[in-house]
């Protein structure tokens, strides 16, 4: 019996050790695939950016080289170039991708993949020079039950057809999260689109107010405060608090009058939070007296007294 | 690697030297062995990570070499933050290679 155990315990050591051996030749494996990917997309991004830059497309060749899933390596390059460098030229990306099949190959990968993989593909394709095989397969899980997938579809007709971002943005099922709204934002900049405020402000759809104030914080527009103060009376609290963290950015004046009635509806937490902000912002306490009580505002005076002393501390260095 | 491949483009037949380090220790063993006129950052990463950089690149009180970063960082308070750290050039992605390149020549002619 015990010569049977001792057999045993060796065989499962053997196979313990023979696990670990695999386990680590697999990583290594895979890290040398990847060290190889890393190289041929480098080669090349450099060679198609020369050839994109002196005008000369038809000169670029795919460089040679043992790498597993090239025309996934190509797309994400090409994507990469697009997001990274400004004014390339679509067309000759486009005449490259649809040569090398790129795009029924991504189509077919749409068509079988499912949930967060065919919302990484279509962000993918949103990416990349619109293809029309590519965008028809897109359109077709316009009405996903998953979030992210509805959203990659709208990023993909959007880069299809910049003229219409807007009104698609308003058409989006949902409102839009920080993160969608950053993602539109800078498709609207990569497509070279004018964007004005005003006509945001004024569309009566969320999802478009919702970016016209993304686009106020980035550039500090503060003629945009009428806009702010309109929202701030609204009966929507999530709407309005969003409208008076903007003012606070923006270093506007905070009127009693249209800030109470929201502060009175903020619990106890939420009004320390808007108070480090506006210790933050640099507002004075005469500014805030009027919209605090007496132990606010002597929280208020010790928090600002903490960031004069970092303040000084810092020039004195 | 991409955008590391486009700043390499954009000083491609420039008459000068240029070295890419892809993570922080082998820019460490860069700053050990070499001065440079002229260091452009590629991502806010290596700036936030507690490493010194600043102080690695620049003898005080020196304001050589200029750094330049290039990122997809757009905020406001992001911007301003990393211009008072003592970048000396923000730029964002997508990147105006002929922009980079001019900025680049004007630097190392300053130098």
């Amino acid at each position: 019996m015990s010569l049977v155990i001792s057999w045993l315990s060796v065989a499962l050591l053997v196979v313990a050790l023979l696990a670990l051996a695999g386990g680590a030749l697999l990583a290594a494996l895979r890290a040398r695939r990847r060290e190889r990917e890393k190289q041929w997309s480098h080669r090349v991004a450099q060679s198609l950016l020369v050839a994109l830059l002196n005008d000369e497309p038809c000169r670029f060749e795919l460089p040679q080289g043992a790498v597993v899933g090239r025309k996934r390596l190509l797309a994400e390059v090409v994507a990469a170039l697009r997001v990274t460098v400004y004014g390339l030229n679509p067309e000759p990306l486009r005449a490259l991708l649809l040569a090398e099949g790129v795009d029924r190959w991504l189509a077919r990968q749409l068509r079988w993949a499912h949930g967060a993989k065919r919302a990484l593909l279509l962000k993918l394709a949103a990416d990349l020079p619109s293809m029309p095989r590519v965008v028809a397969e897109a359109v077709r899980h316009r009405r996903s039950t998953t979030r992210v997938v509805c959203f990659a579809v709208l990023l993909v007709e959007m880069a299809a057809e910049p003229a219409q971002i807007l009104r698609l943005a308003a058409s989006y099922a949902y409102p839009f999260t920080s993160v969608e709204r950053g993602e539109v934002l800078a498709l609207m900049r990569h497509s070279l689109l004018p964007i004005a405020y005003r006509p945001l402000f004024e569309s009566g759809s969320e999802n478009l107010e919702r970016l016209a104030m993304a686009l106020v914080a980035q550039f500090g527009i503060e003629e945009a405060e009428p806009y702010l103060q309109a929202i701030l009376q609204r009966d929507d609290r999530e709407a309005a608090l969003r409208a008076l963290f903007l003012l606070v950015q923006l270093h506007r004046p905070l009127p009693r009058r249209l800030v109470a009635p929201l502060l009175d509806q903020l619990t106890p937490c939420e009004r320390r939070g808007l108070l480090r902000r506006l210790v933050r912002e640099g507002y004075s306490q005469r500014q805030i007296a009027p919209l605090f009580d007496g132990e606010e505002r002597a929280c208020y005076a010790r928090m600002a007294a903490t960031y004069k002393r970092t303040l000084a501390a810092a020039l004195g260095r | 690697m991409v955008e590391t491949a486009v700043v390499e483009t954009a000083l491609a037949g420039l008459d000068v030297e240029v070295r890419v380090a892809v993570d922080a220790p082998a820019f460490r063993r860069l700053t050990e062995r070499l001065i440079f006129d002229l260091v452009i950052v590629v991502g806010v990463g290596y700036l936030l990570s507690g490493d010194a950089f600043f102080r690695r690149v620049r003898p005080r009180p020196m304001r050589r070499p200029e750094i330049y970063l290039i990122t997809h960082q757009q905020s406001e308070q992001t911007v301003m933050g990393l211009l008072e750290c003592g970048v000396d050039q923000y730029m964002t992605f997508p990147l105006n290679l002929a922009r980079l390149r001019a900025k680049v020549i004007g630097a190392l002619e300053r130098a």
